[in-house]
């Protein structure tokens, strides 16, 4: 039996924080949400979190993958998924990485929850 | 004496234009006081010499009358622009008409006016149109990303409501069989309106040509149309420029565009306020392996609740600003792999400042 993976979801619009965190837990999985990178921080280092989806442009002037650097240095390797609405920008700035995937918003459900079991699988 | 009777005197002192009159063979006769002024020459420097000693070129002229008299037609009724030489040896453009004066031989009267200014500001104001070009594709830019993101968010919900929906129905043994392709359309539709807004966001992203470019030089471009803003808020401004700066890879007319943005909210954030030395600095450096253009206001500075909204699209502390200003110059200067920022002045006033890589040959 394959354990329920934990997520921590960061998301600073409502809406979809509330309908992704629906999206994953039909999927099956836990998920904790953040509004923003400090929350998410704090959530982190508690420990027990699998992986990290987060939207790759954030309040403030952090960027998901600055946020994920952050998280990483805190708590060792993290997975993680960043999730954008403008997938040219975002790929310049992403380094390419085994432990990181980019997908474009909206994101389709089947290729969303695929990417995140391989991600765990890994 | 000939022009020594007070009429015709009077009539040469008062003239706005430069009045120079010339005999038959095109020897300066009288040379008024607004001529003086103009070409830089006493009266008394130049009566009698060839009128040809006002005009640059080293061509030889052919001095007799018969050419004289052709010049002169050439000129005669309407006037044509050409360039003027002063005594101290600089060009200037001019307007010059000149009439056939009653009586034989003939003598000739010109009247020259000089363009100057009428060229600095017609300069300006071709600058100014094509910065207003760039500014309004930039805005439509700005507003259409702004309105991407902001519509995006929405969807995105829609479509992950929808699919989970979808999802949690699935785990349903008696769940009505058409919901499921009802929310599968729903998620359908939603993706397709964001793939419009992404096909959007492609096609106003505003194209960008670079070039190595002096900072400062980008800077004293726009000196005319800074000057004319800081005159019609009645703020006083200075220009710090640093020396020997290296270059940069730049768009020359964005970042124009940047810094006419930041000045102007500069001279602007002083509104009806009575703040003693309204002052705003534009100041040029090199900072490391970059380069600093920052904007120095002593106004009343950015309001705490604004500041970390101050980039985004769509806010704004004026009443009618479209709140795109700041964002379009972020984009501008991100695109250039700089960063724009602000930074509270002390004691009061605001401090942005925009820093762009050097050059990649730069010492």
């Amino acid at each position: 039996v394959r354990p329920v993976p934990h997520i921590l979801l960061v998301e600073d619009d409502p809406a979809v924080s509330d309908a992704t965190r629906m999206l994953l837990m039909a999927g099956g999985c836990r998920v904790s949400t953040a509004a923003g990178a400090h929350e998410a921080e704090r959530i982190a280092a508690a420990g027990g979190i699998d992986a990290v989806v987060t939207d790759y442009l954030l309040e403030g002037d952090c960027s998901g993958v600055q946020m994920v650097d952050r998280l990483r240095h805190r708590c060792g390797a993290l997975k993680a998924i960043m999730i954008t609405g403008d997938p040219s920008a975002a790929a310049r700035e992403l380094r390419r990485d085994q432990h990181t995937r980019l997908l474009s918003k909206p994101v389709r459900a089947e290729e969303f929850l695929s990417v995140l079991r391989e991600l765990l699988d890994d | 004496v000939p022009y020594s009777s007070p009429e015709l005197r009077s009539l040469l002192d008062a003239a706005i234009d430069a009045v120079v009159v010339l005999d038959c063979n095109g020897r300066i006769e009288a040379f008024s006081p607004a001529a003086q002024g103009l070409f830089g020459y006493a009266s008394d420097e130049v009566l009698g010499r060839h009128f040809t000693v006002l005009l640059p070129g080293d061509r030889p002229r052919r001095r007799d009358a018969r050419a004289l008299e052709h010049g002169v037609r050439r000129l005669m009724a309407r006037g044509r622009e050409l360039e003027g030489l002063r005594h101290d040896g600089t060009v200037f453009p001019a307007f010059a008409s000149v009439a056939r004066m009653a009586g034989a031989p003939p003598r000739y009267v010109a009247f020259i006016r000089d363009l100057t200014e009428r060229r600095h500001s017609q300069r300006n104001q071709e600058l100014l149109e094509r910065l207003m070009r760039m500014t309004r594709l930039a805005t439509v830019g700005e507003m259409a990303a702004g309105v991407a993101h902001e519509l995006n968010q929405p969807l995105t919900a829609i479509a992950n409501y929808a699919q989970a929906g979808d999802r949690l129905l699935a785990a349903v043994a008696d769940a009505p069989p058409d919901v499921r392709g009802v929310l599968q359309r729903i998620t359908a539709q939603a993706v397709r309106a964001a793939d419009v807004i992404q096909r959007l966001r492609a096609l106003v992203s505003p194209p960008s040509s670079r070039e190595l470019t002096d900072v400062n030089l980008l800077i004293e471009e726009v000196g005319g149309l800074i000057r004319s803003d800081a005159q019609a808020h009645q703020v006083s401004y200075r220009l710090e420029l640093g020396r020997d700066l290296p270059t940069i890879e730049a768009d020359r007319v964005q970042l124009q565009q940047v810094l006419l943005n930041l000045f102007h909210n500069a001279v602007e954030s002083f509104g009806n306020g009575a703040f003693t030395g309204r002052e705003v600095v534009v100041h040029s450096a090199r900072a490391g392996s970059e380069l600093e253009i920052c904007v120095t206001d002593n106004g009343p500075g950015v309001s705490a609740a604004m500041v970390p909204r101050l980039f985004h699209p769509f806010s704004t502390s004026k009443t009618g600003g479209t709140g795109l200003g700041l964002a379009v110059s972020q984009t501008i200067v991100r695109a250039h792999q700089g960063s724009l920022t602000h930074i509270p002045n002390r004691p009061t006033g605001a401090i942005f400042c925009i820093r762009l890589p050097l050059a990649s040959n730069a010492p």
